[in-house]
């Protein structure tokens, strides 16, 4: 299983100092949840964990090597992302959809064999996507075509998993499902960093958090201990309740 | 059978009928069964002279053409993530055809006027790739607005040479504009160009398929996108190059034979790629067989045919396609 370290990290973007000296290590059996207010960088830092963006300084490394001395290929095979909106300007149908995450495994002139439509079924009924197979992409609703890149990621089946905002457009029952996968995840020993917008997400389903202020500031640590209502206000700049229960600790407003 | 197998067969079909087609009618009416006999050297004389010297280079440049054309077309259609895009877009046919009237008005002949058009398309395609490039990072949009820009230069360039160019010279440079292959001789160097490339789209196929969701989904599934865009835009630009050089700059081939694929076939690009080559070469054959024929003896250009038949085909099919 995997690590993801960043090291010394600063982010820019458009002359902005996003973020400075970003250092963690993302450790197998992790589950980071990045929140911070709109704008302070959450999506370019997971384009830059994931090596699809270059850092202004510092780096990040993959079980210790740097992103950046990787082949694409091998770094796939070992790190997923999840983007926030998938552009489809060409049709293209489920099943191929699903498949395209068997792409990093496959030798150039090598096509899918039975058992990669395997995984890529599992992956659709994981998803609950069975019997879409032959739909196109392009008559999917919003929240079937995040099942669709949530599946096509289960396909690829990297040990580090970076998700920007993976609860989009779904509903309740499929945010569920998806947070119970997260479980799954945790349990197999695989490291998930993933955009958040709910702190109660971040503090019932992850162990680590990221807070990202947008201004170069930054602070992590255990969620349990980190996530607290002045934390919270001073990040989004707004006041946030927390209420105790038997159920635990909520976040409110 | 599977499916692919089917249209690939199909369409193989499709360009043996075409060049059957090809060889046969035309003011000489040569019969199956003899044009046969004369590919198999057993039959001599003026009709086989007339296949051998006219028909069969002509009807191989045509399958030429019409494949690099759709291959090129097919391929950019990845690289600017535009299913609109054609080959001619940014600005190759622009170049070589202010190259190739230049070289009409220099009274230069059919070869001259030929690499003129290939010199033309390859100084276009530094000309794009230099300014797109500049500094910075390649990205589809600034590669579009600069290809795009540079064919309108190309294209008020053309204008002002039509105007100015005496009348005698005008038929041949509206033909050579139009397409056409009635000067048609360098099949060899077509058919090889449009075998290179044709291996090496084939050979990033799979990751065409993952180009065509977009940059970033596709770098993370493991696609290395600026040596992949740079082999599009060389392979597109050589194509393009390699077909207006040989016939001028023929329209419809290579925006709507890809799409047609699509329509038909899904956007698998290790299916679309040799069924655009197969169609795209069938059509052209069709059309050129056409437009030496129809109005015999005198000649149509080609472009204007491509069209006639492949409009009325594209629509048929593009209503019938509702979304499933």
């Amino acid at each position: 299983m995997s690590t993801l370290q960043a090291s010394e990290l600063d982010l820019q973007v458009a002359g902005r100092q996003l973020l400075s000296a970003l250092t963690l290590e993302m450790q197998a059996g992790d589950c980071w949840g990045i929140l911070g207010p709109n704008g302070c960088g959450k999506t370019t830092l997971l384009h830059t964990l994931a090596g699809l963006r270059p850092a202004q300084r510092g780096n990040v490394l993959l079980d210790g090597k740097p992103l950046t001395g990787l082949k694409r290929q091998a770094i796939a095979r070992e790190l997923g992302l999840l983007l926030q909106d998938n552009l489809d300007p060409f049709p293209a149908t489920v099943e191929e959809t699903a498949l395209s995450g068997r792409h990093p495994y496959l030798p150039r002139w090598q096509g899918e064999s039975a058992h990669d439509r395997q995984l890529a079924q599992q992956a659709l009924q994981q998803m609950e996507l069975s019997g879409l197979d032959s739909r196109m992409i392009q008559t999917l609703s919003g929240g079937e075509r995040r099942r669709l890149a949530i599946a096509t990621l289960l396909t690829q089946n990297p040990s580090v998993l970076l998700l920007d905002e993976p609860l989009n457009h779904l509903d309740l029952r499929h945010q569920q499902l998806l947070l119970q996968q997260l479980g799954q995840w945790q349990a197999q020993g695989k490291t998930v960093a993933m955009v958040l917008h709910e702190p109660n997400h971040a503090l019932h389903y992850c162990n680590k958090v990221l807070l990202l202020y947008g201004d170069g500031r930054w602070q992590a640590g255990d969620s349990e201990s980190l996530l607290r209502e002045a934390v919270l206000g001073d990040l989004y700049q707004c006041t946030i309740r927390e209420i105790r229960s038997d159920q635990g600790r909520w976040f409110y407003f | 059978m599977s499916r692919p197998a089917i249209l690939l067969g199909v369409l193989l079909l499709l360009v043996l009928l075409a060049l059957a087609m090809a060889l046969t009618s035309g003011s000489v009416a040569i019969s199956l069964a003899e044009s046969w006999a004369i590919l198999r050297g057993q039959q001599g004389g003026l009709t086989a002279d007339i296949l051998w010297e006219l028909r069969l280079p002509r009807a191989l440049a045509a399958f030429a053409v019409g494949g690099m054309l759709a291959l090129a077309g097919a391929q950019m259609q990845v690289l600017l993530g535009n299913p609109l895009a054609d080959p001619y877009i940014l600005g190759i046919s622009g170049g070589a055809a202010v190259a190739a009237l230049l070289a009409m008005l220099f009274g230069l002949a059919v070869t001259g006027v030929n690499l003129a058009a290939l010199l033309g398309a390859l100084a276009s395609m530094l000309l794009v790739f230099t300014l797109a490039h500049g500094r910075g990072t390649w990205n589809a949009t600034r590669l579009l607005l600069t290809g795009v820009v540079v064919a309108a230069g190309w294209g008020a360039l053309i204008s002002f040479l039509l105007v100015t160019a005496p009348q005698q010279n005008l038929p041949g440079m509206l033909f050579w504009l139009m397409g056409d292959l009635s000067h048609a001789r360098h099949w060899q160097p077509g058919l090889l160009i449009l075998a290179l490339g044709w291996l090496a789209a084939q050979w990033q196929a799979r990751s065409l398929n993952l180009l065509a969701r977009g940059e970033m989904q596709a770098a993370a599934l493991g696609v290395a996108v600026t040596p992949l865009r740079l082999q599009l835009y060389l392979s597109t630009s050589l194509l393009t190059a390699g077909a207006v050089s040989i016939a001028g700059s023929i329209g419809f081939v290579g925006l709507v034979i890809p799409h047609l694929l699509r329509l038909l076939a899904g956007s698998d690009h290790r299916l679309l790629l040799p069924a655009s080559i197969l169609a795209g070469g069938a059509l052209l054959m069709v059309a050129d067989t056409l437009a030496r024929t129809l109005f015999a003896p005198q000649q149509l250009p080609v472009g204007v045919l491509t069209a006639m038949i492949g409009v009325p085909v594209f629509l048929y099919l593009l209503q019938r396609s509702q979304p499933r």
